[in-house]
């Protein structure tokens, strides 16, 4: 940083080092290096960065890439112990895996003149802008399903010849298929139950209750998996796999014997900054990487003492030479400043070690590629402003004043 | 034409050395990152942002610059440098992960969830059978 006063420069010493900004050097100075890459976590150094522009790239990674998440629910029956607006919140926060690039932002206000009988909730909602979710789940005793499935085979014995009734039919096997997988297991382990609990009284009521409760009810732990996808409009063609949650047994409530969960969830484009359920990543984080000095030499005593006291084992001793091994390891915790040995402890300003934990959305490689291009937006953006502005004022000053310079 | 204001320059007298820029729809994500590459411009005199209440979302850079220089196109130039900036570090940054890619010799494998949960699910039931069984 440097501030001129007339001619003289002052420049202000940062830790005995001069970092300089120069736009037309920058490519020089500056390196990447990809530590760890998998599905959901990149790990990654950037040498020859500073802070403002590192912090502009987490901050941006946090509130500023668009994902897609549930936003307004439509609930038709709700008798569990969740109350709707914590239905809502849970909802809300599960991570859907689909990719924003195929959605646009929903308009806050009608885009046109709402009619007598037109809803304004739902004027807005287009295919391109929303994605509906469909959550009904009902909890029963398998004695009390096994009627139900009865009276239904019988049912639709009848609705074989109707053919309005098809759709219908669909649905109820696709039901029946889910829960007999259920059913099934539940079966097999009744009979390791009961012989456990011969042979192990001790264990506690309540595991005992629970696991009752898994035998005798089904859907009883409602999960992410229960969302289905509806699909509007020419969806079905864009996204011929279905669209799914990023994880399917995130539990979203628990229900009793005759508790019933019915909505109806319309999921929207929006940004980390609205609410962090948009967030595209569990955190993104960055550390400067520290930079460890032996000032003078030790005798060998003292340098087996600093080898120990290290808790993370940095220092180690090599052909009789004390050396600095991992120096990355580092977490600064300042137990080598304790004793006397001549350690300098500090930061590297323009080395970052960058992590990014993704929700799974978006794959964390294309997260950053994503908030650097939306950084080059914004700084294009500004200047188109800047330039609209300067036009602006040449016409006012060529009709008035002329500009001044001292 | 604008649906709201992006960018508002406050002068004195028209005299363009000195300017206040007020920003909307921007935070420190942009305003700290302006005011580091203006800081290392040697034509700049002064500059330094601020916030001037956290619930409205915008910022104001404050430019003094050197004589017959004008603080707009201060501003213009740091943003242009910017711009290069990011260019640089999106080639850098997709060269060494085409490399990573190379070496690790990741494949792309489509792995779903749901079939890993029912993988699970089918292995304990496997498991539940042969217990029975023996």
């Amino acid at each position: 940083m440097s501030i001129n006063v007339g001619k003289e420069k002052i420049s202000q010493v940062l830790d005995g080092e001069i970092l300089e900004f120069n736009p037309n050097n920058f490519s020089e100075n500056f390196s990447i290096e990809i530590e760890k890459l998998t599905k959901d976590r990149m790990e990654f150094v950037m040498r020859g960065i500073e802070a403002p522009l590192a912090n502009a790239f987490r901050r941006i990674l946090l509130s500023d890439i668009p994902t897609i998440a549930i936003e307004t629910i439509s609930i038709k029956n709700n008798t569990s112990v969740i109350q709707d607006e914590v239905l809502a919140h849970r909802l809300g926060l599960i991570p859907i895996n689909v990719d924003p690039k195929h959605f646009q932002y929903r308009p806050k206000q009608p885009l046109q003149k709402q009619d007598k009988n037109s809803r304004p909730e739902i004027s807005n909602a287009t295919e391109e802008n929303t994605l509906l979710f469909n959550l009904h789940v009902r909890c029963l005793k398998k004695t009390d399903w096994e009627k139900i499935k009865k009276s239904r085979e019988l049912l639709l014995q009848k609705q074989e010849q109707n053919k309005e009734m098809n759709i219908e039919k669909e649905e109820e096997e696709e039901k029946e298929n889910k829960l007999n997988v259920e059913i099934e297991s539940g079966s097999e382990s009744e009979d390791e139950q009961e012989e456990s609990e011969i042979d192990e009284r001790a264990k506690e009521c309540v595991e005992k209750i629970l696991t009752q409760r898994a035998k005798t009810l089904i859907n009883h732990r409602v999960l992410s998996s229960d969302l289905v996808w509806v699909p509007i409009g020419n969806q079905q063609t864009l996204f011929p796999k279905g669209i799914k949650p990023v994880l399917p047994d995130i539990l979203i409530a628990k229900l009793n014997e005759g508790q019933e969960i019915d909505l109806e969830c319309e999921a929207v484009k929006g940004t980390g900054r609205d609410h962090a359920k948009w967030c595209p990543v569990c955190t993104a984080s960055y550390r400067m990487l520290p930079s460890i000095k032996l000032k003078r030499e030790l005798t060998k005593n003292k340098s087996k003492k600093l080898v120990k006291t290290c808790p993370m084992k940095v220092f180690d001793i090599e052909d009789g030479l004390l050396e600095i091994k991992n120096s990355r390891k580092c977490t600064m915790c300042r137990e080598c400043l304790r004793g006397d040995y001549g350690v300098e402890l500090g930061l590297v300003k323009n080395e970052f070690y960058f992590w990014i934990e993704s929700t799974g959305i978006i794959p964390p490689e294309e997260l950053f590629q994503q908030a650097l291009e939306i950084f080059k937006e914004k700084c294009v953006n500004l200047k188109n402003n800047l330039q609209n502005f300067t036009q602006k004022k040449k016409e006012f000053n060529e009709n008035e004043e002329e500009m001044n310079y001292d | 034409m604008n649906k709201s204001k992006k960018l508002e320059i406050q002068t004195k007298n028209g005299n363009l050395r000195n300017a206040t820029f007020t920003i909307h729809e921007e935070s420190h994500t942009l305003a700290n990152t302006v005011r580091y590459v203006l800081a290392h411009d040697d034509d700049v005199n002064f500059v330094g942002y601020s916030v001037p209440h956290p619930s409205e979302f915008k910022v104001n850079v404050r430019v003094q610059t050197q004589q017959q220089k004008s603080s707009i196109e201060r501003f213009d130039q740091a943003l242009e440098s910017l711009c290069l900036v990011t260019n640089s570090i999106q080639d850098e940054f997709k060269n060494k992960l085409e490399k990573f890619k190379e070496e690790k010799g990741i494949q792309k494998e489509e792995v779903d969830p749901f079939v890993i949960s029912l993988k699970r699910q089918l292995r304990k039931e496997y498991k539940k059978m042969k217990a029975i069984i023996d």
